[in-house]
């Protein structure tokens, strides 16, 4: 069925001529998250844009949880930030409450979370876009994206509209021939009740590009009266938060809402038990591969049977609606089991179920596909960003459309591309990881999946990427500026601390007493001293007499960088093997079997995956430390000059 | 680029033998085994210089060497580079060679000193398919090795130990990451005490490596007793010829003598040492402290007694010292009017050394203290550079416990635990970090 939905599509239009209706440098399909930051970075870099939507009312939408950022996820937008992207900065203006989260568990792990207002942030992202220069927004289900002897030439909506375009951003999130499942119901639809892109997965097959299905699911929105918060345990904002913009101020952005926090008991659990038969997961309906980072709540009770309540989230959708999420109740039962499911939690004996949970099972792609550039491997100017490449997350999304974006662009101006190695980001990790090992389930960012974790702190975003994001033109010179400024204060006050020795004194060794650490009897480097774990920078700068001029969150991130500096060196050495590997490039289309002394196993798998660099060569399984020997020698020979 | 080591010259007895160490560290490696004589700063030797020394393991002095060094580009391999020159037999060498990997250099593969003067551009192009040639049949090597490991013994202890530390990871990875589900706070004595486990295991590890070194190389044998026990005899009985200074006069052998000595399928390296007793004799006092340390590292101690004096108090107090080594008594002199052989917790063996034949005695006893070895039918085939990552692995267990002990950040401790998974991680070809994932989301009940 689906393979011939192109094929009407062609004989609907055909007898008809198409029409070209504009011409574009880049055209992006799909303005979620990871479409707003492709179209917006394509055309602050000077490209012709056009961002398509199926519904301008679903700009910038939040189908799922009304909140933007959390653990590793908060990296990730501050990163997006700090290059110039559009997250954090709408983020923050829609923020409604703010967290940093993991702050007992040591500073690379801390992570900003902030609750949203979903429609304001739907509005603003909107507002953006329409408001961006050489950026149009166009509401348009694109069918088809043609291309001649595999190089872009054209994309066409569904009513036959021609737009000609060099380049292509497919950020089509869960829309690709979506199917939303309630119990054993099922439709055709996108996220939130929306059309779904019923002919673009044929025009992409038809290309030659394998698809696959993978499903995600969204919990029920309750009435905000119906439940009982007295029964339930409040969450708070923090006190004077830090935004996620590198431009905000702290303590800038609105944070009032209040979030709840519910428990499933064991009724509920046996509800879920007694009708998994009606679930589509447990009775093989859906096929999609689910994500495993968000488990459906079902998911949860048949697989830790041990358990004997899990948390739920009770969040504002925002400020002007009584609409609320229930983190963590993800579910595709029936809509009767919901409902009997959220009587048995306590607080939610008179719920008022507005929106219902639903599973989406879409169509999406093997990222192995793609490059470090999230270009596709095998075609010209075809990009790729978002759901559709295997993750999961407003957030990952995001950050691969900026990418994405940015390098379209560069294709179009014939700029140098942008790959962010994995040591200079969790961006970095996260297309990594993608490219090279592809995903089976749903891709959602963790700090474990990087082995930089120490140097990628979220404060230390910007020095790591602002300066990327300032020679790709979307920083400004105001903002350059300032952060030139920022750095430098720094740097200065790192080395200050380093050179200065400090002697014993009575107001020191009085503080290092109070501090629970020994006093001094002679002279030591300052930074030896702070080094201690019980010694805090701006009590030691006062006992010592200096002053270091720093401003606002810099005293922390001075401190942070003394004391995380030893385990850093350490983890960069344990890690300079791979960071070697990865400056080696591998030129495309190289037959490994002729290279002497490969086995033949690896010259298979090499031939196959193509890897662009050693290290991706190193990271396919099969391949041993032999083997990536014989191709730095080959490569050295001048093996690669002589194909 | 790791600082790499290996003994250059052939592995067979020899007047001199080289060590190499080639890479960035290589001379501040070095520094840190080699004490010159006239007391200079060896890291700032110029390249092409050399330096006349020492070599000490702690108090003990294994050897004269001289110090050679180059300074990148001007080496065989193109980067800074440190020769030991010493006059060591393959034992002296092999320690020296341990004393440099403990300070900071890794064994370097086959091959591996060609291959970087190679990619240093010290060769020339038509070299590179010799050198790949020998890459291809190290890798080749490690591969069946690897196989092997994993079928084994060995290798369901290797998977153990690594599912161990990666569920220690993944629950701590869990608690780092899913901060909104609120887990139980992780609890800082189950913790330590899975660390400590972890590191009972990987001691046992090592052991395998021992174990398997003691197959492929030969038993590390020392004699020890008292002066005038007949030592040397019984070497000279071993080894079939006159090796050892035998005398009437007590303490004539001050150096240790080492012997290479095949008895049936047992290969024994010999060492005779200086008589132990307490003495004013400078010398000899230097010559005794050597045995001590031998001892310390031997694998099998002959303790001989002479049997026409029989046991004395101070064999007693040495022998008691000894209880958890593998040890066999060696009741020498029984040509003699002899005093029976006690009942002592080793094998004993009877024997009047200078006019014995056959080492079928020994042999008896050999297989009874290392039939475990023996008839466990190959159980290692841990390498020198995988026993290295593992005593690596445990120093970084150490650092993570020290540092829990201290409350240092759960980032900070996890990093350590990180850097201890990888060693492993590069015996057994798996990506640590893939398997952490997997094992928080088999293990865990993750986020919403």
């Amino acid at each position: 069925m689906e393979q011939s939905a192109l094929k009407m599509f062609h004989v609907e239009q055909k007898g008809e001529t198409m029409k070209i209706l504009d011409q574009f440098d880049v055209a992006v399909i799909g303005a979620g998250h990871a479409g707003i930051e492709a179209a917006v970075a394509s055309a602050k870099r000077g490209c012709k844009t056009a961002l398509f939507t199926i519904s301008l009312d679903q700009i910038g939408n939040m189908p799922c949880n009304p909140a933007i950022g959390g653990s590793a996820k908060g990296h990730l937008v501050r990163e997006i930030d700090a290059l110039g992207g559009v997250m954090g900065k709408a983020a923050d203006a829609c923020c409604i409450q703010m967290r940093m989260l993991n702050l007992s568990k040591g500073a690379s792990v801390h992570s900003p979370r902030a609750q949203e207002d979903r429609r304001a942030y739907h509005a603003l992202t909107k507002k953006l876009c329409e408001e961006t220069a050489n950026l149009q927004v166009i509401q348009a289900e694109i069918a088809d994206i043609r291309m001649e002897e595999n190089k872009v030439t054209d994309v066409i909506n569904s009513f036959g509209g021609v737009y000609l375009c060099k380049a292509v951003v497919i950020c089509a999130g869960t829309f690709l021939n979506g199917r939303v499942y309630i119990g054993k119901q099922s439709q055709e639809s996108g996220p939130d009740a929306s059309i779904p892109s019923r002919y673009l997965s044929d025009s992409l097959r038809q290309s030659g590009i394998t698809l696959r299905r993978f499903k995600t699911g969204t919990p029920c929105r309750v009435h905000r009266r119906s439940i009982d918060y007295t029964l339930l345990t409040p969450q708070t904002g923090d006190k004077n938060p830090l935004p996620f913009s590198f431009e905000h101020e702290c303590g800038s952005v609105r944070n009032d809402a209040i979030c709840y926090i519910a428990n499933t008991n064991e009724e509920t659990h046996r509800v879920i038990r007694e009708n998994l038969s009606e679930s589509p997961l447990y009775s093989g309906l859906i096929h999609g591969i689910g994500p495993r980072y968000c488990p459906s709540i079902e998911d949860k009770v048949v697989r830790f049977t041990e358990r004997k309540q899990h948390q739920i989230f009770v969040e504002p959708t925002g400020i002007d609606t009584d609409e609320m999420y229930l983190g963590g109740f993800s579910t595709s039962l029936p809509e009767d089991v919901q409902r009997k499911m959220l009587q048995t939690v306590k607080g939610f004996k008179h719920i008022e179920i507005m929106r219902s949970a639903y599973a989406i099972e879409y169509d999406c792609i093997n990222p192995v596909c793609l490059l470090h550039t999230l270009a596709f491997r095998d075609y010209q100017g075809l990009y790729a960003a978002g759901q559709f490449n295997g993750t999961s997350g407003y957030e990952e999304a995001a950050a691969q459309g900026l990418i994405a974006g940015i390098n379209a662009s560069a294709y179009v101006l014939g700029d140098d591309p942008l790959e962010l190695p994995r040591s200079s980001s969790y961006i970095g990790t996260l297309i990594d990881d993608l490219v090279t090992k592809g995903t089976d389930d749903p891709y959602r960012m963790m700090t474990a999946r990087s082995e930089y974790r120490l140097s990628l702190r979220h404060a230390t975003a910007d020095a790591r990427l602002t300066p990327i994001g300032y020679r790709y033109g979307l920083i400004s010179e105001e903002r350059w500026a300032k952060f030139n400024e920022k750095t430098a204060r720094i740097q200065n006050a790192v080395e200050q601390i380093r050179h200065k020795t400090v002697h014993p004194s009575e107001q020191l060794n009085q503080y290092l007493k109070a501090s629970d650490t020994s006093e001094l009897t002679q002279a030591v480097k300052m930074d030896s001293l702070l080094r201690r774990p019980q010694v805090e920078l701006e009590p030691l700068t006062k006992a010592v007499g200096i002053d270091l001029n720093l401003a606002g969150e810099e005293a922390a991130e001075v401190s942070l960088q003394i004391k995380y500096e030893q385990y850093i060196e350490r983890q960069n050495q344990q890690n300079e093997h791979r960071s070697q590997l990865e400056k080696v490039k591998l030129p495309v289309g190289i037959d490994y079997s002729k290279i002497h002394g490969i086995s033949s196993e690896a010259a298979e798998k090499l031939t196959k995956h193509q890897p662009e660099h050693l290290a991706q060569a190193a990271a396919i399984s099969g391949i041993s430390p032999a083997d990536i020997s014989i191709l730095m020698t080959w490569l050295k020979a001048g093996g690669a000059t002589h194909e | 680029m790791e600082t790499i080591a290996a003994i250059s010259t052939p592995n067979a007895p020899g007047g001199i033998a080289m060590i190499r160490i080639s890479g960035p560290d290589a001379v501040q490696i070095a520094a840190k085994v080699f004490r010159p004589a006239n007391g200079q700063d060896i890291t700032r030797m110029h390249g092409y210089t050399c330096a006349y020394g020492s070599i000490s393991d702690g108090e003990t002095l294994l050897d004269d060497a001289v110090l050679t060094v180059f300074r990148a580009p001007h080496s065989f391999t193109g980067e800074d580079t440190a020769e030991i020159t010493c006059h060591g037999g393959i034992y002296v060498t092999k320690r020296i060679l341990q004393l440099v990997f403990a300070a900071g250099a890794m064994p370097a593969g086959a091959g591996e000193f060609t291959k970087r003067a190679f990619l240093n551009g010290k060769l020339s192009l038509t070299q590179a398919e010799a050198v790949m040639d020998v890459i291809r049949a190290e890798g080749e090597f490690a591969l069946r090795q690897a196989t092997l490991a994993r079928d084994g013994r060995l290798g369901k202890e290797m998977r153990a130990l690594t599912d161990r530390l990666v569920g220690t990871l993944a629950a701590l990875s869990y608690w780092m990451d899913d901060a909104e589900e609120c887990p139980p706070e992780l609890d800082p004595d189950t913790l330590q005490r899975n660390l400590s486990q972890i590191r009972e295991q990987m001691f046992s590890l090592s052991a395998h490596y021992q174990n398997g070194r003691i197959l492929r190389e030969g038993i590390r044998t020392v004699l020890l007793g008292l002066p005038n026990a007949g030592k040397s005899s019984v070497m000279n009985w071993l080894c079939g010829s006159e090796r050892s200074i035998v005398t009437e006069i007590p303490g004539t052998t001050r150096d240790v003598v080492r012997e290479y000595v095949k008895i049936d399928d047992f290969t024994l390296i010999l060492s005779d040492t200086a008589g132990i007793r307490e003495t004013g004799n400078q010398i000899e006092a230097i010559g005794i402290s050597q045995a001590k340390r031998e001892a310390e590292q031997a694998d099998l101690i002959f303790y001989v007694v002479d049997a026409s004096v029989g046991l004395s108090d101070y064999d007693r107090e040495l022998l008691e010292q000894l209880s958890d080594r593998a040890v066999a008594v060696l009741w020498n002199k029984t040509d003699l009017p002899a005093v029976p052989a006690p009942e002592l917790p080793f094998p004993v063996i009877q024997c009047a050394a200078p006019s014995e034949r056959s080492t079928e005695k020994i042999f008896a006893a050999l297989n009874r203290l290392f039939s475990e070895i023996r008839f466990a039918g190959v159980p290692s085939v841990l390498n020198e550079r995988q026993n290295q990552l593992i005593l690596r692995a445990i120093s970084y267990i150490d650092r993570a416990a020290d540092g829990l002990k201290q409350g240092i950040p759960l980032d900070l401790l996890y990093t350590d635990l990180e850097l201890a998974a990888k060693q492993l991680q590069e015996i057994e070809g798996e990506h640590i970090a893939d398997e952490t994932v997997e094992a928080v989301f088999s293990q865990f009940c993750v986020g919403k």
